[in-house]
């Protein structure tokens, strides 16, 4: 009741600036006017699965949650995977943080546009910064002779859109630029930095 | 303890600069196409363990170049590295790019003191059609249909075989187009062409030990090849090795994390990793301290 209050007391205030100059409203109203169209709605955290680590055999899951404002929000990854085939085999653990930013004025969602889609503070557009770490153990098949393992870190920059659908389920695919660097744990192989870009996609729901 | 003096040694190694690069002609006939980057591990050395690398690209496209940062990577830690050029068809068609891959192997060996390298500790490592071309490396050296006809002459097998996505078999090969290229017809037309140059002809006992790697989901080459080609090898008695990438693509695979897909070929998966420098030091033995 007290917020619509308040959007309400925005919509007289963006009325009364209009009044003064009715050809050419402030931007800065524009925006009140339309941040007081957006519900407020309670969802802050998203628990995704990335779709790719199933795909590759195994499972990576994050959980995220969105500032008070939805402007950021911050995610934690854990994942883990069974690797290698043939005569050999590996698994692989997991774990990465990402930090986002999110445009709102790029969110299909932030007004009742597509009924499909119903209307959700989270989502759309955003960029982020990730920060994985990886540790993968080989070993052969036959008698379980430990091959090697390698420690990878990568930083990212990544590129993504959320679809929120009914502000209960989520699609994000996005694309990611950076670099990673392999460190073999026994120090045969020199460490490897190099440049890389991918390809993502998770599935999850917001609550 | 020891992890700590590893490290030590490791940073002390790349205290020590950058790997030197020498681009050699392994055959002065062709020119650039026939040109080698040799990358000699930092600080002077003999009887190194050396590693011939051979791009892929379909026999019709690609360079040295392809392969920058794995030679790199293998002569910081210790390998005497050269990685080819070799001819493209449809100027340079079956048997020019095998006979190119035996003169750079040919080459290495006769100036093995030249580059620090033991010519009796060279492995070959390729991807794709490097894959089989490295292949042909370790199957073909009595075949006189893709015999060298070069300076350096013929030369025994390499050591040891790191065969990533290699076709094994040319009859057996999604994408016909450049195998038809490179052949100069289809397997109907040129039977016998394609049988000899397929690896998987050539394999009787007595041949040097192979590591096949392979994603599970490569649409050019399938993991078949390196299935059949491991299978015919132990059949014959030899030691070869498969190693498996699940959902393993031809240039797309898990990132760290398996969240993403990424740009990346088989052969550097950190699993692919381990088990290539395993499977070197137990094959062309240790690097030099």
């Amino acid at each position: 009741m007290m917020k619509r209050a308040l959007a309400g007391l925005v919509l007289l205030a963006g009325a009364a600036g209009w009044a003064q100059d009715a050809t050419q409203p402030p931007p800065s109203v524009l925006s009140e006017v339309a941040a007081a169209e957006e519900p407020v709605l309670a969802p802050r955290y998203v628990l995704s699965l990335h779709i790719m680590s199933v795909a590759l055999g195994g499972a990576a899951l994050q959980l995220e949650r969105h500032t008070a404002s939805r402007r950021f929000s911050a995610a934690c990854t854990l994942g883990g995977r069974v690797g290698a085939g043939g005569d050999y085999s590996a698994y692989e653990l997991t774990a990465g943080a990402e930090l986002r930013w999110w445009f709102p004025q790029w969110r299909l969602t932030r007004a009742p546009r597509i009924p499909f889609l119903g209307v959700c503070d989270i989502g759309g557009l955003y960029v982020g910064a990730r920060f994985e770490g990886g540790y993968t153990r080989t070993s052969a098949a036959a008698d379980g002779r430990f091959v090697g393992s390698t420690v990878t870190a990568a930083s990212w920059l990544s590129l993504g859109y959320r679809f929120p659908i009914r502000c209960r389920v989520e699609i994000t695919p996005s694309i990611s630029g950076g670099a990673k660097a392999d460190i073999d744990t026994r120090l045969r192989l020199a460490v490897w930095p190099r440049f890389t870009a991918a390809f993502g996609l998770t599935v999850g729901v917001i609550f | 303890m020891r992890f700590l003096a590893r490290g030590v040694a490791l940073v002390l190694a790349a205290c020590a600069g950058p790997p030197t690069v020498k681009t050699v002609s392994y055959d002065d006939r062709y020119g650039e196409d026939t040109k080698m980057d040799v990358y000699l591990p930092a600080g002077s050395g003999t009887g190194r363990p050396g590693i011939l690398m051979i791009h892929g690209g379909g026999w019709t496209v690609g360079s040295k170049l392809d392969y920058q940062f794995t030679p790199l990577r293998l002569a910081d830690s210790g390998y005497v590295t050269a990685s080819i050029n070799y001819r493209l068809a449809p100027g340079g068609r079956y048997p020019s790019s095998i006979q190119d891959s035996w003169c750079s192997l040919s080459y290495l060996r006769a100036h093995a003191d030249e580059f620090g390298v033991d010519p009796n500790r060279i492995a070959a490592m390729g991807y794709s059609a490097g894959g089989h071309l490295v292949s042909m490396l370790g199957v073909s050296a009595e075949v006189d249909a893709v015999a060298p006809n070069c300076a350096s002459g013929r030369t025994g097998p390499a050591n040891a075989v790191v065969s990533g996505a290699g076709v094994q078999d040319l009859t057996d090969v999604l994408d016909v187009g450049p195998t038809r290229l490179y052949i100069g017809g289809g397997p109907a037309d040129m039977p016998e062409a394609y049988a000899t140059a397929s690896p998987l002809t050539h394999v009787k006992p007595g041949q040097p030990p192979f590591l096949l790697i392979a994603g599970t989901q490569d649409w050019f080459v399938s993991e078949r090849h390196s299935e059949r080609m491991r299978d015919a090898q132990v059949a014959a008695g030899n030691h070869a090795e498969l190693l498996t990438l699940p959902l393993g693509g031809h240039v797309l695979n898990g990132t760290p994390g398996q969240s993403q897909l990424s740009i990346d070929i088989v052969t550097e998966t950190p699993e692919a990793w381990s088990v290539t420098v395993d499977f070197l030091d137990r094959t062309i033995g240790p690097r030099a301290p």
